[in-house]
């Protein structure tokens, strides 16, 4: 059954799940920070090692806890979030993720038995509705400011669609900078990444390929004062079987920041 | 498709797929780096492999 009034939310409600990070690690204006990787609430997350072909996530060790409903369904109830300085807090369910590129390498290199996205697009299906690619760094890129595009099959299944970076990579990216990619003209989504080529070496450090699904966008304007976002303003939001919720931060400014709040789903 | 050390500062290229959607303009290469990677647009980066010289 799925959840149809204000009284079956409340009834609902979970425990709440915490966050509590604080991302130390050089921030850029505008560009997506993951907090995947960094201590705290949730405890760090391990950068992924399962190749180049990736693996289709179910869990992973260091997501907000999420435990599936008994029966029916997940929403999104409440999500409250603050941070030291101003930015956003976008709230992920992150699908698939892969290891093993080079970054020094200026070659397609192609995710060999990559898999399709789970059925968690934004319809709960597999057909990457609303799913977006993104580049993630777990250890910081040395030199360069290479482009970076994804080849993916698109939530039509037409394969070898393209797309780069939206904002300009940096040289020396910290750990957590998430270069988030964009969607040919007409398309929906990403059900399956291919290949990534960079445009030029970044000499050093550790990047991923990431599916990722946006559940909720928390505005932050002003620092240190929290601000939350309930089940009708966020939207009733599912959240799918098996999710892997995690956090980006868009932060305003570079300046080191906390980032908190909690989430609290509602089953039934 | 250009190689290393071919292009120099000044010269005119194309980018080719998969970044031309990105770059669709004619650029001056504005830097080269001791590894061949030319810098257009400023700040840049491409190997000459994605590259081809247009003048």
């Amino acid at each position: 059954m799925a959840i149809t009034t204000l009284d079956g939310a409340y009834a609902g409600m979970q425990p709440p799940r915490d966050l509590l990070k604080v991302a130390t690690p050089t921030l850029v204006a505008g560009r997506a920070a993951s907090l995947f990787y960094l201590s705290g609430l949730p405890g760090a997350a391990v950068a992924p090692t399962p190749g180049i072909g990736g693996a289709v996530l179910t869990s992973y060790a260091g997501q907000l806890p999420f435990t599936n409903p008994v029966s029916g369904n997940t929403y999104l109830s409440r999500l409250f979030g603050h941070a030291s300085i101003a930015g956003s807090l976008w709230l992920c369910d992150r699908l698939w993720h892969n290891s093993g590129i080079d970054i020094t390498s200026a070659v397609e290199q192609v995710f060999t038995a990559s898999a399709d996205i789970p059925a968690r697009d934004m319809n709960g299906a597999a057909l990457g509705d609303g799913v977006f690619g993104a580049i993630e760094v777990s250890a910081a890129v040395g030199a360069g400011t290479p482009t970076l595009t994804l080849k993916y099959t698109n939530q039509a299944g037409t394969a070898d669609k393209t797309g780069t970076n939206i904002l300009a990579t940096a040289a020396s990216a910290a750990i957590g900078a998430f270069y988030i990619i964009g969607l040919a003209a007409g398309d929906m989504g990403v059900r399956k990444a291919q290949s990534l080529t960079l445009s030029a070496t970044w000499t050093s450090g550790t990047i991923h390929a990431v599916l990722f699904r946006v559940i909720a966008k928390l505005e932050l304007p002003l620092a240190q004062v929290g601000n939350a976002i309930d089940a009708l303003s966020a939207g009733a939001t599912r959240l799918y079987d098996n999710s892997v919720p995690f956090f980006l931060f868009l932060p305003s400014t570079t300046t080191a920041s906390v980032v908190g709040g909690h989430v609290i789903w509602s089953q039934g | 498709m250009a190689e290393i050390g071919v292009l120099q500062v000044g010269d005119l290229v194309r980018v080719l797929p998969p970044f031309r959607e990105t770059f669709p303009e004619i650029y001056p290469v504005e830097y080269l780096k001791g590894d061949g990677t030319c810098g257009i647009c400023g700040d840049r980066d491409f190997h000459p492999r994605h590259l081809e010289k247009v003048a």
